[in-house]
């Protein structure tokens, strides 16, 4: 049972992560390769502020979210002037370069060595580290997340977003500054990667440069493809089956290596098979022209 | 100390070049990132392990064999994935995310198979080195050196001077008016993954003579060959050498500089820094 | 004072004069079309002037409620703003987009496309989206695409996206209109409904600059035309001038009509 917990626990999160990616690749069309660099900035930011100044976890939140946020406006505004394939290069390479300085620079994030004892959630002195009431938690956020994504999505707006998606030039003949909304749904989506960032971190109370390598980055993005793109309930699906599916494989007792590596293997085929058959995913509205 | 180091240059230089030519070869008619690249170079090397320490086949035999291997590799991944999705119009960037779980799935197919650990290509102890200037170079070295250069410049001379060769040419250049003077896109794309992914799959067992094997091999190797074939010209033949070199001289002599674990996150800043100002590398040219 | 002025532009693409020394001057209130062979630079013009291409000389300036103001260089987002609308010759529709949702996109205001109206939405954003509603129903009545309004773009015939593709600049109610040949491809019926629409948009005072080949379709409509030819302006006058003009009729059939009857006349 527990065990069920801590899976619903990490799809949440996860889900987390698959909403923010949507909105940046799904409704924006901006293929982003470097997403878990925002995730990765969220989780150490909140634990280093919490290991090294005693801040408490709840505004660690809020500031691992703001630094993602930043940090997506640094990597945002050299990298959307570029297109299709270039961009993605480009926010992989960014993606590479912040798991590098997690790794290398080990006075400030003791680089492979990661950070242990990183403390909970409490409300009100009633420790919330207990699953079940962590699942509570993350569910709450989550839902958040989703409400406020669907707002975005669903306004005017939202819509200049698909505009710029469908067709940049024409959006800007209509007077909207491309550019801009580009730049502001890159920060709205780190952001929300950093919340998820400070989550896991405390839930998992040890972090380490191996949870933010661009494989993770891919499969966020395999999440939002699957699931749908520009489909939020996708997202769901996405990153519960994602999670899901290896965790099985896992279950039916492969060794740990095995089982990584078939998951990986299945992570691949089905960015092929995707690519190949089915671009917009399984419930998406909008596919990579 | 110099002369090491510029040795060592040298023999990296050589490896990347043989990895990026054989991106650029490929790049060059279709025209997206083919990421699986990357695996077709770890391939490459597990087949010649397979062969040489596996089934004590001789290693000029197992090299030729992997190299085939590595070939006929990259084609099935073209006729597999790239040309239905050719027939299909999709963009370079969605072929560039194919390609992309390609590798993945590859790369841990070969860990699936192989197992994590690392495999050495070593028969006999081993050899010492010939003192060249002041510095060594192993006969091991000495061989990859002379054996990368030697495939450049036939590749060089196959490019410029065969009729296959200059049809790949005409092809990088405009597919379109290619195909009306008669040459067959398909037929020279077939040509530039055969080759493109040989070189790729030599390269790889050049690689593991000297750093032994491991799955992830075929990440890094990706990576540089990335790198250098943007910094040099992403469409330019002489440009994947050129953009090779500066990588291999940039690593090794940067070591001095820089402790060896900011070396992957100094080459993708210099990977964006070029994507922005100079997408079409030192020697491309912009495209419109 | 013209409302839109053109002075000597200039666009090479790799040593290729594209546009040579172009100038022309808009008078408010004028339907002009602009006319040429194929590879005139007549797209090339349009696009400096709106700001997506950046031209090597030369200077563009409008004047709009008394106010000039240099617009060459400008992000094509911002000339918009300033009320110069345009089409494309491909259209360049939203096509995942419904025909409704093409034309609220098509708003001069912009205060409730900003992320803080996202979740603060005070009566004065509800109204702005209630306009928008109305004048996008407007011009789609306009255009006669009203039972249309819920259909995806690209799910619309060619005709009808040309009409789309005038609905949306029109809805912007720009100061000046450049349509980039908004006739080609149409039936006739959808091209008599086009010029319909130009009679009303002149008597309603609208300055209009246009691509178009079809000389019928410019006699009926344009107050005047000018005429481009290898990047430079050959002429420029009325319809009739214009096309009794013989280096106008060189430069579409390449040699002077003379030359060609003399190989049958013996």
């Amino acid at each position: 049972m527990e065990y069920l917990f801590h899976i619903f626990i990490i799809a949440g999160i996860y889900y987390i992560l698959a909403l923010s990616l949507n909105l940046i690749v799904g409704y924006t069309g901006l293929p982003s390769l470097g997403h878990a660099a925002f995730y990765c900035i969220g989780a150490y930011t909140s634990s280093l502020l919490a290991l090294r100044f005693g801040v408490s976890p709840w505004i660690g939140l809020l500031a691992g979210a703001i630094f993602a946020a930043v940090l997506g406006l640094l990597i945002g505004a050299p990298s959307l002037r570029l297109k299709g394939d270039y961009l993605a290069l480009a926010t992989f390479g960014f993606g590479v370069i912040v798991y590098q300085i997690a790794l290398n620079w080990v006075s400030f994030t003791r680089g492979p060595m990661g950070l242990p004892g990183i403390p909970g959630y409490s409300l009100f002195g009633f420790d919330l580290s207990q699953l079940w009431v962590f699942l509570i938690l993350v569910v709450i956020l989550s839902i958040a997340c989703f409400f406020i994504i669907n707002r975005i999505v669903n306004s005017p707006f939202g819509r200049v977003l698909r505009a710029v998606r469908d067709d940049e030039i024409a959006a800007k003949s209509l007077g909207k500054d491309t550019i801009k909304y580009k730049l502001l749904v890159f920060v709205i989506g780190a952001f929300f990667a950093g919340i998820a960032g400070s989550l896991y971190a405390h839930y998992i109370t040890f972090i380490d440069p191996s949870s933010f390598t661009v494989m993770e980055s891919v499969a966020i993005l395999l999440m939002v493809i699957f699931g749908g793109m520009a489909s939020l309930s996708g997202s769901l699906v996405g990153a519960v089956v994602l999670i899901f599916v290896p965790e099985i494989l896992r279950f039916i007792g492969l060794p740990s290596s095995i089982a990584a590596q078939v998951r990986q293997m299945l992570y691949g085929a089905i960015l092929v098979a995707f690519m190949l058959w089915r671009p917009q995913g399984i419930f998406g509205k909008y596919r990579f022209k | 100390m110099i002369i090491q180091v510029l040795i060592n240059s040298l023999i990296a230089t050589s490896i990347y070049s043989l990895i990026t030519l054989g991106f650029v070869v490929i790049y060059r008619t279709v025209r997206f990132f083919h990421f699986a690249h990357g695996a077709v170079y770890a391939m490459g090397a597990y087949v010649a392990y397979s062969l040489f320490i596996g089934a004590g086949v001789p290693f000029v035999f197992a090299l030729l064999l992997a190299a085939l291997f590595a070939g006929f590799f990259g084609i099935t991944i073209d006729r597999m994935i790239y040309l239905p999705m050719r027939r299909k119009k999709s963009s370079s960037l969605v072929m560039m995310l194919a390609s992309f779980g390609a590798f993945i799935f590859i790369e841990n197919l070969i860990a699936f198979i192989y197992g994590n650990q690392i495999l050495t290509m070593r028969t006999g102890p081993i050899r010492e080195g010939w003192h060249v200037l002041g510095a060594i170079i192993t006969p091991i070295q000495t061989m990859i050196l002379i054996v990368a250069n030697v495939l450049m410049v036939l590749l060089w001379l196959f490019i410029q001077r065969t009729k296959l060769g200059k049809a790949m040419r005409a092809v990088a250049d405009d597919p379109i008016a290619a195909s009306v003077v008669g040459i067959n896109p398909e037929k020279t794309i077939l040509w530039s993954f055969f080759i493109g992914s040989s070189l790729a799959g030599i390269a790889g067992v050049l690689v593991s003579l000297e750093t032994n094997l491991e799955p992830t091999m075929g990440f890094s190797a990706l990576l540089k060959g990335i790198i250098a074939a943007i910094v040099g010209g992403i469409v330019s033949i002489p440009g994947a050498v050129l953009g090779a070199l500066l990588l291999g001289f940039a690593e090794n002599f940067g070591i001095w500089f820089i402790p060896a674990g900011w070396k992957d996150a100094i080459a993708f800043a210099i990977l964006i820094i070029f994507l922005l100002f100079r997408p079409q590398g030192i020697l491309g040219v912009k495209e419109k | 004072m013209p409302i839109l002025d053109v002075y000597n532009l200039s666009k090479s693409f790799d040593g290729v004069k594209a546009v040579d020394g172009f100038s022309f001057a808009l008078e408010k209130g004028q339907i002009v079309a602009l006319v040429g062979p194929n590879g005139a630079g007549k797209t090339t013009a349009f696009n400096i002037i709106t700001g997506y291409l950046e031209s090597d000389q030369g200077k563009v300036s409008i004047n709009i409620h008394r106010a000039k103001r240099i617009i060459t260089g400008c992000a094509p987002y911002k000339i918009a703003r300033l009320g110069i609308a345009r089409t494309f010759q491909y259209m360049r529709l939203f096509s995942q987009m419904t025909v409704l949702e093409n034309l609220l996109l098509a708003s001069a205001k912009r205060k409730h496309e900003e992320l803080s109206s996202v979740f603060f939405s005070p009566k004065s954003i509800k109204q702005i989206e209630k306009e928008n509603l109305g004048r996008a129903e407007h011009y789609l009545d306009f255009v006669g695409l009203t039972e249309k309004r819920d259909s995806l773009a690209e799910n619309l015939s060619h005709g009808q996206r040309k009409l789309l593709s005038l609905a949306r600049a029109l809805c912007l109610e720009p100061n000046i209109l450049l349509l980039d040949e908004p006739t080609a491809g149409v039936f006739l019926e959808t091209k008599e409904k086009i010029a319909g629409f130009f009679e009303t948009l002149g008597s309603q005072g609208k300055t209009i600059l246009f691509i178009e080949h079809d000389m019928h379709f410019i006699m009926n409509i344009a107050d005047r035309v000018i005429v481009m030819s290898e990047g430079k302006k050959l002429c420029e006058g009325t319809s009739i001038e214009v096309a009794e003009n013989p280096a106008v009729i060189e430069a579409y059939l390449g040699k002077k009509l003379d030359q060609s009857y003399e190989k049958y006349s013996n």
